[in-house]
């Protein structure tokens, strides 16, 4: 078992086979060793779980560009529920996805918040994230302005 | 009297406009303050902004998979908007830090769809938008899908547009290219004349026949794409053969099967030899009007590069016994069967089929078959690993956010020969889940869910012995009523 500790000193307990789907802890538990010190980490834990026994990928494995040939859309049930929180939830659980090293739940944060974004104008993407248009000097106004004017009333 | 009264109402009047002037003006004033304002709200919003913290390295992910086309998307009949097939020109126009990234990014611009339905409209918006897509991808290859919904004249071809003259001059780096068309003889013809080195992918999936019913004579794709691996068509496949580079076929066949499915499938099998991914879609037919009588010696073999295996089709019965009988695929992973007229179903071959195809994904092969309620997997029988995997018990476990694999499963028979790791907290973990005490509420609640409850499950090892205190927990479910054996080296435990 394994001792994860949140950032507000709340303690999880977790088998070491399911905490190890984050490489950044499998690595920070090799260095380690064996210990009773627990290990300082936000909380993660339902992801791994529900994903325990699946395979791992390896660790050098350049999951960019093959990850990125599949459909966007393919998420599986549970990960679409999991991943149904608030836009600043989700932006954590990425961060905290790429923190820990945890491809496959990155990969799932990725590709809904890309969902988000398709099909939208870049107005709407500006309203949906709260995004300031800082297109300032004129010219660069007029070629984003030209590379857009087909969209517009589309 | 009334003479006096009227300059005063005359001052009156003019008294009110100039409030009235001073007031639009304060409006005016206030207006301007509180577009200000939400100026400068937007900009502390955008400060604060969750999508800020996000690093380049995952915002260029996710502006990856924005950029990915979901063919299939068209194909469930949702309508994509215009726009959402030119996601990199939206992504670069955001502000300038997403530009930024979208211009370092080549990749993003290197796939394209086009979706023409009036040419006339577009002509101009589409050469520039090809300009730029073409100039921003760099040398990175090309992956173009076309549905040109618009008709081309008898004797007009893609060509003569000039955001497609475009695209040809970097024909060197087209490595997908999808196209369907009302009129497609011009792309044929194009196609047929071109040299695509880079090919790896090509779907053409509309009728090579023109408008006269005459039929285009078949593309020599070996001589045009060297490099294809991944075919998706409705004509016959290439007919030089041995075609060895292709892995993928994408058949889809309408009223032109002349023969039953099971000796197409085997020659294809023949003609490809390197073929991992085979699917084959047939549209409904006219049994009557095939050879039902066709005898191939070539009906019959093993075939261990198959991996996948996709089979669309109304199918006879006695077909489906065929198939199901005559090929044996050890290294099959995947296998997708959906046929939509076969009453009986030949279940004995297709679990012969399904078990001599060594590799196959067993939660697969289960999730196709949720009405299963009695399940035996002695691992020796597999060649590769033993299939009574973590994962594969995990799969098996109730859970009361997802249905497991096999709702219906009464009886579980696991006999293991493999000297390879065993999970036993996740056996009697899935054991438990799928135990419902009998009378118990939740035994109820399972039932009208349509979760049935095992009855009897059965452990063997024939490399290792059993730690009775670990199943303990397991003997306590024997008492209760759930038929439990667990034996190993060192006899029945349970």
């Amino acid at each position: 078992m394994v001792t994860l500790v949140t950032s507000d000193n709340e303690k999880f307990n977790a088998e070491k086979e399911v905490v190890e789907r984050s490489v950044l802890i499998k690595n920070m538990l090799e260095d380690v060793g064996e210990s009773d010190q627990p290990i300082p980490l936000p909380m993660f834990l339902e992801y791994c779980e529900h994903h325990r026994g699946e395979p791992l990928p390896a660790p050098d494995a350049d999951t960019s560009q093959d990850d990125t040939r599949k459909r966007t859309t393919d998420i599986s049930e549970w990960d679409q529920k999991f991943i149904t929180v608030d836009q600043e939830m989700l932006f954590e659980i990425i961060l905290a996805a790429n923190y820990l090293d945890i491809k496959s739940l990155l990969d799932v944060g990725c590709k809904t918040v890309a969902n988000m974004i398709k099909g939208k104008t870049p107005e709407e993407i500006r309203k949906l994230f709260n995004i300031v248009n800082d297109f300032t000097p004129r010219r660069r106004c007029a070629q984003i302005k030209k590379e857009n004017e087909w969209a517009e009333d589309r | 009297h009334v003479k006096e009264l009227l300059p005063l109402a005359d001052k009156d009047i003019e008294d009110h406009d100039f409030e009235i002037r001073r007031l639009r003006h304060q409006i005016m004033i206030i207006e301007q303050q509180k577009q200000q304002l939400e100026a400068q709200r937007a900009k502390l919003r955008a400060l604060v902004s969750p999508v800020r913290t996000l690093p380049n390295e995952i915002l260029s992910r996710i502006l990856q998979h924005v950029c990915i086309y979901d063919y299939d998307d068209d194909e469930d009949g949702v309508h994509t908007p215009f726009i959402a097939h030119f996601p990199a020109m939206v992504l670069s126009s955001v502000c300038s830090r997403w530009r930024q990234l979208a211009l370092s990014s080549p990749s993003l611009w290197a796939s394209l769809t086009v979706d023409i339905q009036d040419i006339d409209v577009l002509i101009y918006e589409l050469s520039f938008i090809v300009t730029q897509y073409v100039e921003r991808s760099g040398e990175c290859p090309l992956k173009l899908s076309l549905n040109f919904r618009y008709h081309l004249g008898p004797d007009e071809e893609p060509s003569s547009l000039a955001f497609f003259r475009l695209l040809l001059r970097h024909a060197h780096r087209w490595e997908t290219f999808k196209f369907q068309a009302n009129n497609s003889m011009s792309f044929y013809n194009m196609l047929s004349r071109m040299q695509l080195p880079s090919l790896l992918e090509l779907d053409i999936r509309s009728p090579a026949i023109d408008t006269d019913g005459d039929q285009f004579p078949e593309l020599d794709l070996l001589e045009i794409a060297p490099r294809l691996c991944a075919l998706a068509t409705i004509e016959s496949p290439p007919t030089k053969v041995p075609f060895h580079p292709l892995q993928t076929i994408h058949l889809c066949i309408g009223e032109e099967l002349a023969s039953p499915p099971v000796p197409l499938l085997a020659k294809i099998l023949h003609n490809y030899p390197s073929l991992k991914s085979l699917s084959l879609e047939i549209e409904p037919f006219d049994v009557e009007d095939l050879d039902s009588e066709v005898e191939d010696p070539m009906v019959q073999g093993t075939w261990c590069n198959i991996t996948c295996l996709v089979i669309r089709t109304f199918w006879e019965p006695s077909w489906l016994k065929m198939l199901f009988s005559s090929f044996r695929f050890p290294s099959l992973n995947e296998v997708v069967l959906k046929d939509e007229s076969t009453e009986t179903w030949p279940t004995d071959d297709f679990i012969s089929f399904v078990t001599s195809s060594s590799y196959l994904d067993l939660i697969a092969v289960l999730r196709v078959m949720p009405s299963i309620s009695y399940l035996e997997i002695d691992d020796l029988e597999y060649s590769s690993e033993s299939p009574i995997t973590s994962h594969f018990m995990q799969s098996l476990r109730h859970q009361s956010t997802s249905s497991p694999l096999a709702p219906k499963l009464h009886s579980l028979r696991l006999i293991s020969e493999r000297e390879e790791l065993f999970d036993d907290v996740t056996f009697i973990s899935m054991v438990e889940s799928r135990w419902f005490k009998p009378g118990s509420d939740l035994s109820a609640a399972m039932f009208s869910l349509g979760k049935a409850c095992l009855r009897s499950v059965v452990l063997k090892f024939s490399w290792r012995e059993v730690d009775a205190e670990v199943y303990q927990p397991l003997r306590k479910l024997d008492a209760e009523g759930l038929r439990v054996v667990v034996a190993g080296t060192n006899g029945v435990q349970v």
